[in-house]
């Protein structure tokens, strides 16, 4: 008896130690370093008490992540009455161990966010309202399809840093041996029929094992979407209330992206669910084209050592388009010092600062008035950011407003559940569709 | 005087009853915190939809009854018993072998043995991250091996045949020198007369494999079942790292599919009743071999 006991509660513990290890540790072992105990008690005891304001953000290493120490640097310099804690890290988790710390009541005071996530963090009340504490003019300033994206039903809850888009980057050996020249201007860029006739001559002609590869990879499935709005559909419909990826154009944008790997014009470790490190693949030559941004011009500059690259536009159909990524800076609700927050995340946007951190971390201006003669990139190329300027403004107002409601990241799963089918698994583009339509709907619900 | 000795012995025997809990009770402190009182929370998470920011609202069962008619989460299900399967034979079996090997008297015996077990260490994220880079199919050094011998390249991580068999591959580099670790303590607590005494009777080296080490390591192989069993149903970094759990889903296990709906669709009430499914059946597989090993 006492035996059995003893293994049922070994047992127990056992599973328990199990299921435990497995699910918490990764989020503990992911939390963000945070000195915020440790600086508080230092400046504790001091006659002028300074008020501390908490910053969660994440930078990847190099320009991004030295441009953000030195813009906090100057803001403490200049504003020696908050004492300022910069929380960084890694972005993979980055909205995990946010999460976390929301549910623990550990709130920082302001974030770092995507435009993607502007919404769900809106509508469930994280992000604070800061309509009534901005003057009245401040947005005329901001590119419009941006500003869309921080306000959530009528109201601001985000200010942009900076914006990021997609565009096409080529092997400029490969073209050369083939004697094609890139389009130089937004309406001479490629239709994807001529694209993909490119794509095959790479392949077969100029010794590139395959003709491109596309960023969608390690789930960021969202980034198809600006093959739906060149083929003229959109992913919800105006009011976002309901999906719109029933109609034909979808299905002609679902069959397009399904040839790629068809006909063996991008790896096949390159479907949404691949693990490839695509950059790689580009600077090594084995494929000759990269659907890539702009951030990763210094990689490119730095890995490309056997071939030079160059920028055009990206491929359209009935319209161009392309990707909105980047980011906004938010104050949040349950903030102990949203007054100074939303200082420090004026500060972080101004002209001046915005100017700073997209030269530093290669990214696109949020801002009408740094215009690209402004802007001195520490790039190889620097011209090629112009290309990435003038696709940011193909960026459809639908697409910006879809992928900033607040079911975004639901439904960025369940498209990259369906893509990696209809790549991988040979599903047919009508059943994707249709799962698209059924999944996307439920989850607008 | 006879009395005075008892009553001595009984207040030690008192004290030494305390003085062990007083030893476990950091580690139980410990062990309630991160351990009981989460899972307790999982437990009660698992009846309500939440989405870890706002309230958690009751919702009975119906993430239960969502998640029997969940095919991911079957097919999920189905790929964790594969993956456990072809992992816990081969890692015992690989590790007993280095085990016996290394357990005899050889030069380098001590730098083979750390050797052997330094995998275990690694992070499995970093372990993931090599492998992919060996198995890449397009810069993947494997391949360029396997073209250079003229057998050509290998779909490994990107086809539904090969992506499960490469993470099985990766894991038995993982766990073997782990399993072998353990069988050497095992195999150093099985005393020599033994061996001394079959000789004398004219047993081989087989007979005394099967008669004597085999039986004698039942309790090593008991427990390094058991616990490998529970490694196979939390796989997840590897896979996370390696495959991202396609294509498709031919390499979606359990965890990864709990991980997914938890932090990228944030159903947090939905992953939790996913969470109690894996409690349970690690707990009925442990409470099995349990049962299998009193009754032998």
């Amino acid at each position: 008896m006492k035996k059995k006991i003893l293994g049922l509660s070994l047992a127990v513990v056992l599973s328990i130690t199990a299921v435990l290890t497995g699910c918490g540790g990764q989020s503990a072992s992911n939390q963000a370093p945070s000195n915020s105990s440790a600086s508080a008690a230092s400046t504790a005891g001091k006659a002028e008490e300074p008020v501390t304001i908490k910053f969660a953000y994440w930078a990847s290493a190099g320009g991004e992540s030295d441009a953000f120490d030195a813009l906090a640097k100057k803001f403490q310099d200049e504003n020696p009455n908050i004492k300022l804690t910069m929380q960084g890290g890694e972005f993979k988790d980055f909205y995990t161990k946010l999460e976390t710390r929301i549910a623990g009541n550990d709130v920082p005071d302001a974030i770092r966010i995507q435009f993607q996530q502007v919404g769900r963090y809106s509508s469930n009340g994280v992000l604070k309202d800061i309509t009534k504490d901005l003057p009245s003019d401040f947005s005329s300033d901001f590119l419009p399809s941006l500003w869309s994206a921080v306000n959530y039903k009528g109201a601001t809850y985000a200010i942009p840093q900076h914006t990021d888009t997609l565009a096409l980057y080529y092997n400029k050996n490969y073209f050369e041996k083939l004697g094609i020249t890139a389009p130089t201007k937004l309406e001479d860029a490629w239709t994807w029929d001529q694209f993909l006739d490119i794509a095959k001559q790479l392949k077969e002609k100029a010794g590139a094992k395959y003709g491109f590869a596309y960023n969608w990879t390690k789930g960021n499935s969202y980034r198809w979407l600006p093959l739906l709005y060149q083929k003229g559909g959109q992913l919800l419909s105006d009011d976002l209330s309901t999906s719109k990826i029933d109609s034909p154009e979808a299905l002609e944008a679902l069959k397009l992206s399904k040839r790629f790997f068809d006909e063996g014009l991008v790896p096949a470790g390159t479907s949404v669910k691949g693990t490839e490190d695509i950059n790689t693949l580009f600077t090594n030559g084995t494929v000759g084209m990269i659907i890539n941004g702009n951030w990763l011009a210094t990689n490119f500059d730095k890995n490309m050592t056997n071939y030079t690259y160059g920028v055009t536009y990206m491929p359209r159909d009935k319209a161009a388009a392309s990707d909105m990524g980047g980011n906004a800076l938010s104050v949040m609700n349950k903030a102990k010092n949203p007054e100074q927050a939303l200082q420090f995340i004026e500060f972080m946007t101004s002209q001046e600062s915005m100017t700073y951190f997209v030269e530093n971390g290669i990214f696109l201006p949020a801002r009408n008035s740094i215009t690209p003669e402004k802007l001195k990139y520490a790039i190889n190329q620097p011209d090629i950011m112009k290309v990435f300027m003038e696709q940011s403004t193909t960026v459809p107002a639908n697409m910006a407003q879809s992928v900033t409601s607040p079911n975004m990241s639901k439904i960025t799963a369940l498209l990259s559940d369906e893509l990696d089918m209809l790549f991988t698994q040979g599903k047919d583009p009508a059943e994707v569709q249709k799962a698209l339509k059924d999944g996307i709907d439920a989850a607008l619900k | 005087m006879q009395l005075s000795s008892v009553k001595k012995n009984n207040t030690r025997l008192n004290r030494n009853k305390f003085l062990p809990y007083l030893f476990i009770a950091p580690n139980m402190l410990l062990f309630l915190t991160f351990m009981i009182i989460p899972i307790i929370f999982t437990f009660t998470m698992s009846f309500t939809k939440w989405t870890l920011i706002g309230t958690p609202e009751f919702n009975g069962i119906s993430n239960y009854v969502k998640l029997l008619s969940d095919k991911q989460f079957l097919a999920a299900m189905l790929n964790t018993v594969y993956y456990t399967l072809a992992t816990v034979p081969t890692t015992l079996a690989l590790g007993l072998i280095g085990a016996i090997a290394l357990n005899r008297n050889m030069p380098l015996r001590g730098a083979l043995r750390g050797i052997f077990y330094i995998p275990t260490v690694v992070s499995l994220v970093a372990t993931g991250l090599i492998w992919q880079w060996i198995l890449s199919t397009d810069y993947g050094v494997l391949n360029y091996v396997l073209e250079a011998v003229g057998i050509g390249e290998q779909q490994w991580l990107t086809s539904n045949a090969l992506s499960m068999p490469s993470v099985i591959l990766a894991t038995i580099w993982v766990r073997c020198g782990y399993c072998m670790v353990i069988y050497l303590g095992g195999l150093q607590g099985i005393s020599q007369d033994y061996y001394e005494a079959a000789e004398i009777d004219g047993a081989g080296d087989m007979k005394k494999f099967k008669y004597i080490t085999w039986p004698l390591l039942r309790s090593t192989t008991v427990f390094l079942t058991v616990m490998s069993i529970i490694y196979g149903f939390m796989g997840f970094d590897l896979f996370y790292t390696m495959t991202g759990g396609g294509p498709g889903f031919s390499s979606t296990v359990m965890v990864h599919y709990i991980y997914k709906q938890a932090f990228q669709v944030g159903e947090m009430g939905y992953a939790s009743a996913g969470g109690v499914v894996l409690f349970l059946i690690i707990f009925i597989l442990t409470l099995l071999q349990m049962k299998g090993d009193d009754q032998q």
